[in-house]
């Protein structure tokens, strides 16, 4: 088992912490947090078992270090690595071997400070800017059972976090003419006990 | 005879160190086109928001939104560098008209992001592109897109 370890690095967040205070939640700021967050799923991927372009594309995202796939959700697998800062790198695979990568690392040194690496996507008209979140999929630190979307009216669309990954099946995902998805305001993390404790916002949609 | 002898020995040693020549330039070649691709750098490094790129950059699309012209882009990717608003990166697929990508609350890590056409478009010719989205905790991100072939 492998334990990854967010440290917190946003100035705000990191003094909250260490006075033990709450934030009040605004745009990916993280509420009641933790002083580290960890990941305790995944097990060790050679990078000699991804195809040629995948290998090719953790270089060019400067990936360099040992490989982890966390898990796999709806099809979809999900991946941690380090880059040569030691900077953390999150990619997502969505062939049927694990492959076609998709992903990035965090710029230096800096680790991740919040409960979410959520990797959600929209889907918007580009000749109006009209957008929805067609799909909900990330990792997720431990203590987050679930992950859910606000909606515009506010009402919460929750899919489970399983082994750290989570990924809303599309049969969830609405419907709509030009685009399926929510119309959303945010992307929340929820704790044992249902209580939001992340907050990603996408303001009115 | 000697003087035969060396001479020959002489120009098969020639020989011999001009195929590892010739080997390794086309070992070099090959290797340059595995580990090569080509980026493009179709906007930026500048301020993504809700006025700025100005309507019409991306044609047919409003303000804030950027984008290539058309091609068989393998990845679409964005190094972003500042800012704090909500922005999306990823593709206008020609096959369905729409643009797909992973969607940045503004909170993240800056850092660089790719996203594989294969993930998103139903076919590969496609534009690559980056959308300001209202909402974060600003009201712009310094970013610049790229588009790569593998």
């Amino acid at each position: 088992m492998k334990r990854t370890r967010f440290l917190l690095v946003g100035v705000g967040v990191a003094l909250a912490a260490a006075a033990g205070a709450t934030l009040t939640a605004f745009a990916g700021t993280s509420t009641n947090t933790t002083a580290s967050l960890t990941i305790s799923s995944g097990v060790p991927v050679e990078r000699s078992s991804f195809s040629a372009q995948d290998q090719w594309l953790l270089g060019i995202i400067g990936e360099t270090g040992a490989i982890a796939k966390i898990g796999v959700r709806e099809g979809v697998s999900f991946y941690e690595g380090t880059n040569e800062d030691g900077g953390q790198c999150f990619m997502t695979g969505s062939g049927s071997d694990g492959g076609g990568l998709s992903g990035g690392c965090s710029k230096g040194a800096a680790q991740l400070g919040q409960p979410l690496v959520d990797m959600s996507s929209i889907c918007m008209d580009p000749a109006n800017g009209d957008w929805r979140l067609a799909r909900i999929e990330g990792i997720a630190a431990d203590g987050i059972s679930a992950v859910g979307v606000v909606d515009t009216k506010g009402a919460l669309h929750t899919t489970p976090v399983v082994g750290n990954v989570y990924k809303m099946a599309s049969s969830d995902v609405p419907t709509g003419a030009r685009c399926p998805g929510f119309e959303a305001r945010a992307i929340v993390a929820l704790d044992d006990n249902g209580s939001e404790v992340f907050t990603k916002s996408f303001g009115a949609g | 005879m000697n003087a035969k002898r060396e001479s020959a020995r002489r120009g098969k040693t020639l020989w011999r160190r001009a195929a590892v020549v010739a080997l390794v330039g086309v070992a070099l070649v090959a290797g340059a086109s595995i580990a090569g691709g080509a980026t493009t750098n179709y906007w930026g490094y500048g301020n993504l928001s809700a006025s700025n790129p100005a309507a019409g950059t991306c044609p047919g699309s409003p303000a804030g939104v950027a984008c290539s012209g058309w091609a068989y882009w393998d990845y679409s990717q964005v190094g972003w560098n500042s800012g704090r608003s909500a922005f999306a990166y990823g593709f206008i697929c020609q096959s369905d008209g729409v643009f797909w990508g992973p969607a940045f609350g503004g909170s993240e890590s800056f850092g660089t992001y790719s996203a594989l056409w294969s993930n998103w478009c139903p076919s590969h010719y496609n534009k690559v592109a980056v959308v300001h989205l209202s909402g974060g905790g600003g009201t712009y991100n310094y970013v610049q897109g790229r588009g790569l072939i593998y």
